[in-house]
């Protein structure tokens, strides 16, 4: 078989190992929209508020995942069964990494068609009011705003999957250890982005652009959380591929 | 061939093996016999590349074990297998790896391990998923076929299942089973060849005939003789 086949028979089992928290990540937005449907006529905050959680719920789930979909592999002894296949860490992490994302897509995504259906229900006058300003709506913005949630997502999800790494290496207390690193790393990255920024002067090239501001502030943020984020899977990669072992 | 070469690995201050060097010829039955922490499972995990030697080198055909992971059908001693899986499921998982996969022979043996496809992981016995890990690794024309403690728990008529299997479907010549464990009267007259292992250090290595013949002992005997004090 392929490396692709491989790739894809590897996705679908991590699918597979995430439908759990697929599933109620998806059941509890739909309740939530149910909820807030049945109390739309109470106001604006019984929308907004629900929509906000929801987001947080569609976000914060994947990266339980991706602690839970690295230990559980451990804890059930399956990864005698993932070390033994004829595959490398680009694979098996690339397709962990797939798996979350997909979950923090559909979660998010989800959470999109709730608001949009919370507004037409809230709002009679709603889609006439989109129709009219279509072109005044700044997708541009959104769709950068989404991008850097997944960038930003990836990134965490890649710190995740490196500190579970380094925190495998621990001989004991070995997930108070992976908490560590994970927050030791989160640090020292921070300061390196302070210090990158300082150096670049960021703040005087958003200056000199301030109709782009808002622009210029994804696009900077996105390239450097997708670059760093992908640095580090690699790093993870690396060292899965040469210290783990059992 | 799998060849030993002055092998040392540690975990913490235990030394599962100790500088040890073998070989083991291709298309023979092997067996890796020694107490309980006597560096057996150890050995097995260092030629299916689950583990790295400390010191030393480990090579499977002339390659890095890590390398050579297509070649190799390994059963580990515990349950590696998804809960969720049902027997199918893990087979069209593992099958998709491996060139060597024979459908054949899986649809066969399924048959004669008294298994069914669609019986879930989580819903089996004990015997019958040793029965299950079996047939996934055997069901590939694997050149080595490495086996940790499979009657580990196996209640005496799983056990004749799983050694009928294995004499079945051994080709000799061709493939090369190492069977590591301690429980020796099982698999006495399946080998061909004999390590005996003791606190990570080969203590014998020979054909399990010349023991027979040569100490006029059988390989439990052997075993207890080389193992006094443990």
């Amino acid at each position: 078989m392929s490396k692709v086949g491989m790739f894809k028979n590897l996705y679908q089992k991590e699918m597979r190992c995430l439908a759990v928290d697929i599933g109620v990540t998806l059941g509890i937005i739909i309740l939530m929209t149910v909820f807030a449907f049945s109390r739309g006529s109470l106001g604006h905050g019984y929308i907004v508020v629900p929509v906000f959680l929801m987001a947080g719920l569609a976000g914060f789930m994947p990266i339980i995942s991706s602690f839970r979909i690295f230990s559980g592999e451990w804890n059930n002894n399956i990864i005698y069964l993932t070390l033994s296949l004829p595959v490398k860490g680009e694979m098996v992490l690339g397709s962990k990494m797939l798996a979350i994302l997909t979950q923090y897509v559909l979660g998010t995504l989800l959470v999109a068609l709730s608001g949009i259906l919370l507004g037409f229900y809230m709002w009679p006058g709603f889609f006439q009011l989109l129709k009219l300003n279509y072109s005044y709506i700044p997708w541009g913005f959104y769709l950068s705003l989404y991008m850097l949630g997944i960038a930003f997502f990836t990134y965490l999800a890649s710190l995740s999957f490196f500190s579970q790494i380094l925190g495998r290496m621990v001989p004991r207390l070995q997930n108070l250890a992976t908490f560590f690193i994970f927050l030791g790393l989160w640090w020292v990255i921070k300061k390196v982005d302070f210090y990158i920024a300082h150096i670049l002067s960021l703040d005087k090239i958003f200056l000199l652009t301030p109709d782009k501001i808002w622009l210029n502030i994804f696009s900077w943020s996105f390239t450097i959380l997708l670059i760093q984020g992908l640095l580090i899977f690699a790093a993870a990669v690396m060292v899965y591929n040469r210290k783990i072992e059992l | 061939m799998i060849e030993f070469s002055q092998v040392t690995k540690q975990y913490g201050k235990v030394k599962a093996l100790d500088s040890i060097s073998f070989s083991l010829s291709k298309g023979r039955i092997i067996g890796l016999f020694g107490p309980n922490g006597a560096g057996k499972s150890t050995a097995l995990k260092l030629i299916a590349g689950l583990s790295r030697p400390d010191r030393g080198k480990v090579e499977v055909d002339g390659q890095n074990p890590q390398a050579a992971k297509s070649k190799i059908a390994y059963l580990p001693e515990v349950d590696y297998l998804y809960p969720w899986m049902t027997i199918e499921g893990a087979a069209c998982f593992i099958k998709a790896f491996y060139p060597d996969w024979d459908e054949h022979k899986y649809k066969e043996l399924m048959h004669f391990l008294n298994l069914e496809p669609d019986m879930k992981i989580n819903k089996i016995s004990k015997g019958q998923r040793s029965k299950a890990k079996l047939l996934l690794a055997v069901s590939r024309r694997a050149s080595y076929l490495l086996l940790d403690e499979p009657l580990s728990g196996v209640d005496i008529l799983s056990r004749e299942e799983i050694i009928n299997t294995l004499i079945r479907d051994y080709r000799e010549g061709e493939q090369t089973i190492v069977i590591a464990t301690h429980e020796i009267g099982e698999v006495e007259n399946l080998v061909d060849e004999v390590v005996f292992v003791k606190r990570g250090k080969i203590v014998l290595k020979q054909e399990a005939e010349v023991i027979r013949q040569e100490r006029g002992k059988s390989l439990v005997e052997t075993m207890k003789e080389l193992m006094k004090g443990e």
